[in-house]
């Protein structure tokens, strides 16, 4: 279980994320959204323990976060990919944790098949398309099973047909294998179709969340309905 | 005449002249010494700099990059006056005239190159590579080795501009190491003395075995760098 | 990674071999033999008259001489900062003071090189035979046309010295300063049948491309004497004086002038022992 406890960040003066307290079970999958500005790469960050708050901590499995861990996986906003073949990107997060050869071979076989990649495995990454980029990095990170893999905005940019690719991937490998999973997203449909839990962000601030299910239909805030609307 | 010193020089590497041969290896010795050294300092130097923040950073960096230009005669003359047996360490260690000298003076050239060009790749392409690496759950050392990876062509690019500058100077190498027959005489300070004797196709041709081999060396780089 | 570590192995170990190999050669090179660093002018080296000296030197007192080729205010500034042993030079002001500011010790004259005047065979100014200063008076009277090198060299300014010497300022349609190199200045006078001052060891190797002939020479005038200095052990310790002492007495022998005198190149003597 990952819980964030008062998290709060601020850059020059300027509160970023404000006083966001909750709890991420394990094995669901969470949907963040919010306008542009609302502090949702910031969160993640927060949440991962690549920046310290300026307030507020992180707990997993009731240990504090000071510094990023192997069991949390991260993927950010335009991915960056190793000079090396699609294949060799998957293996890293294996090959450093020290995988035996043989497993490491079939876990990348498994995720070239989810993520339809076979057929790229050879290429050099660097020149992927954007659609094949964020396969490849999505792939790469759930490659060591992270127990928590967190997402930022892995669809933005890309085609329908790629945006469906991912989801499905994303949601083959949860239901296999109860990855949790929190997904920074500015799609709200993408959180509708995708999260079991969406949160809606504003302004730093967690404003209000709910499932899924119910959020999009019984919204509290005239801000938030305004939001769902495309007002925002 | 070009054609003639052509001629020339391929005949004059094929005739096994000994001395020459001297003289090409301690070109190539001396430099590659000189830039290895400069290497070891800068690499991590650009690094430690071009990662973190700290007081002064701009100007360091302004000042590396006027230094990635320093007159060879300049370094060489303080160098000069630093290992002379009248300067401040010659009176200890003295190394004037020596092939060490002018490692040192081609250390003092190629470490502003290689740490200017490595600290530019560094600043621009590091952080999202740090990012992912953390977000896969690297630890410090496997993020150091997969950085040095991910930038290994502009460290690589920044070791052959240094070894290219300063196996082609003159003013430094003959300023500290005299160009003394057989022991400090490299290629350029043999074309030096060939041109000043008025054997033009002798210096032009020691002229292209340089080209030669700096041709060889940046080839060598295009490729690995194109291997894919 | 994998591919990366085999990649720097192979540029190690290639790095190794190099510096393996460079340093035996080195090591080989400056094996233990007691050295002499002599700061000499180039003009020595490059006649290679130090390539007849010093290997006889060598054998005699098993001393390696270090050359310094360099001009003649920077061989006697690496002798004042103590960088050398001896040195060889040719600026008699220059020594003198070098040797009054105990910077040097015991100056011997060694040898001297000297400059001519040559111009074309028909010698339409008629200076074949005269002394200097009468040559040079006869051609500032403008039969023909004197080149000057025009470049602040040592023969440059001993040219103006010479022309002081008569209280001659050169100039006038016959006076033509080009700011190049010997060489080319003694082809430039060869293309316009034209005089020229240039040193005896540059005509000598140029004589077989030249129309030029030697007009005026031998006056005392013309002389470029060349002096041996070793560093002052007192005010530089490290220095081998010892050795320095032996390369003066060696330079000064009379074998050692048989070799200076017995240096021909061209058909010309460059250098003539004191």
């Amino acid at each position: 279980m990952l819980v964030a406890e008062g998290l709060s960040q601020i850059y020059q003066g300027r509160q970023i994320v404000q006083d966001f307290t909750f709890q991420f079970e394990p094995g669901r999958i969470y949907g963040i959204i919010g306008a542009n500005g609302a502090g949702k790469s910031t969160l993640l960050r927060l949440l991962s323990a690549m920046e310290k708050p300026s307030a507020g901590r992180t707990l997993l499995q009731g240990k504090e976060l000071t510094a990023p861990v192997p069991e949390i996986s991260c993927v950010w906003q335009r991915p960056y990919l190793f000079q090396q073949s699609v294949r060799r990107n998957i293996r890293y997060g294996l090959k450093i944790r020290g995988w035996p050869r043989k497993a490491e071979q079939e876990r990348v076989q498994q995720l070239l098949e989810i993520f339809r990649l076979e057929h790229l495995q050879d290429n050099w990454a660097p020149k992927l398309s954007g659609g094949e980029t964020a396969r490849v990095a999505i792939a790469r990170a759930l490659a060591p099973r992270p127990k928590i893999l967190l997402l930022d905005e892995p669809t933005a940019n890309l085609d329908p047909s790629n945006t469906l690719l991912v989801e499905r991937a994303l949601y083959e490998v949860h239901r296999e294998e109860q990855t949790t999973i929190i997904i920074v997203t500015h799609d709200m449909f993408q959180a509708k179709r995708l999260a079991d839990v969406t949160l809606y962000l504003s302004g730093g601030k967690l404003v209000e969340y709910g499932p899924s299910r119910i959020i999009f239909n019984s919204l509290a805030t005239e801000e938030t309905r305004r939001f769902i609307r495309g007002e925002l | 005449m070009l054609l003639t010193s052509l001629k020339e020089g391929i005949k004059l590497i094929l005739s096994g002249n000994t001395e020459l041969y001297l003289i090409i290896g301690r070109s190539l010795f001396v430099s590659s010494m000189a830039v290895l050294i400069a290497g070891i300092i800068g690499i991590p130097l650009a690094f430690a700099a071009g990662l973190n923040n700290f007081p002064g950073k701009s100007w360091f960096i302004k000042i590396l990059y006027v230094c990635m230009g320093l007159p060879p005669v300049l370094v060489g003359l303080v160098v000069f006056i630093l290992l002379s047996r009248s300067g401040p360490i010659g009176k200890h260690v003295y190394l004037l005239f020596t092939p060490a000298a002018m490692i040192i003076a081609q250390v003092i050239l190629a470490l502003p190159i290689i740490t200017g060009l490595i600290i530019t790749a560094v600043e621009e392409k590091a952080e999202p590579i740090i990012l992912t690496c953390r977000g896969l759950g690297a630890n410090q050392r496997q993020l150091t080795w997969t950085l040095l990876g991910e930038l290994k062509l502009s460290i690589v690019t920044g070791i052959v501009a240094a070894f290219g500058r300063v196996i082609a100077e003159v003013g430094a190498v003959t300023l500290v190491g005299g160009d003394i027959e057989g022991y400090t005489r490299v290629l350029t300070t043999a074309i030096v003395l060939e041109s000043r004797k008025g054997n033009f196709e002798l210096a032009l041709a020691l002229g292209l075995i340089l080209l030669t081999i700096s041709f060889i060396i940046n080839t060598a780089l295009y490729h690995w760098q194109y291997r894919r | 990674m994998l591919k990366r570590t085999k990649l720097n192995g192979k540029i190690l170990s290639l790095f190794l071999l190099v510096v393996l190999g460079m340093n035996l050669t080195v090591a080989g090179l400056s094996q233990e033999r007691k050295e002499l660093v002599l700061a000499t002018t180039t003009s020595t080296r490059d006649s290679g008259l130090l390539d007849h000296l010093l290997p006889v030197f060598e054998a005699k007192t098993g001393y390696k001489v270090k050359v310094l080729a360099v001009g003649t205010g920077q061989a006697i500034k690496i002798g004042e900062m103590g960088d050398c042993d001896v040195i060889l030079v040719h600026s008699r002001a220059a020594e003198d003071k070098f040797v009054a500011d105990g910077y040097g010790v015991n100056r011997r004259d060694v040898m001297y090189n000297d400059y001519i005047l040559v111009g074309p065979g028909n010698d339409p100014a008629r200076i074949k035979g005269l002394s200097v200063k009468e040559a040079l008076r006869a051609l500032a009277r403008g039969k023909g046309v004197f080149i000057s090198r025009g470049d602040d060299s040592g023969t440059h300014k001993k040219e103006l010295e010479l022309w002081a010497s008569v209280g001659i300022k050169p100039e006038g349609q016959w006076y033509k300063a080009i700011g190049k190199g010997m060489g080319d200045t003694l082809i430039m006078a060869n293309e316009l049948g034209a005089y020229t001052l240039t040193d005896r060891g540059t005509y000598a190797s140029m004589k077989t491309r030249l129309d030029l002939e030697p007009l005026v020479f031998g006056d005392e005038a013309l002389f470029n004497p060349y002096g041996v200095i070793a560093v002052n052990p007192e005010r530089h310790p490290a220095v081998n004086y010892e050795g320095a002492m032996a390369f003066i007495e060696f330079i000064t022998s009379a074998e050692a002038k048989e070799i200076i005198n017995g240096y021909v190149v061209n058909g010309e003597q460059l250098f003539i022992a004191e």
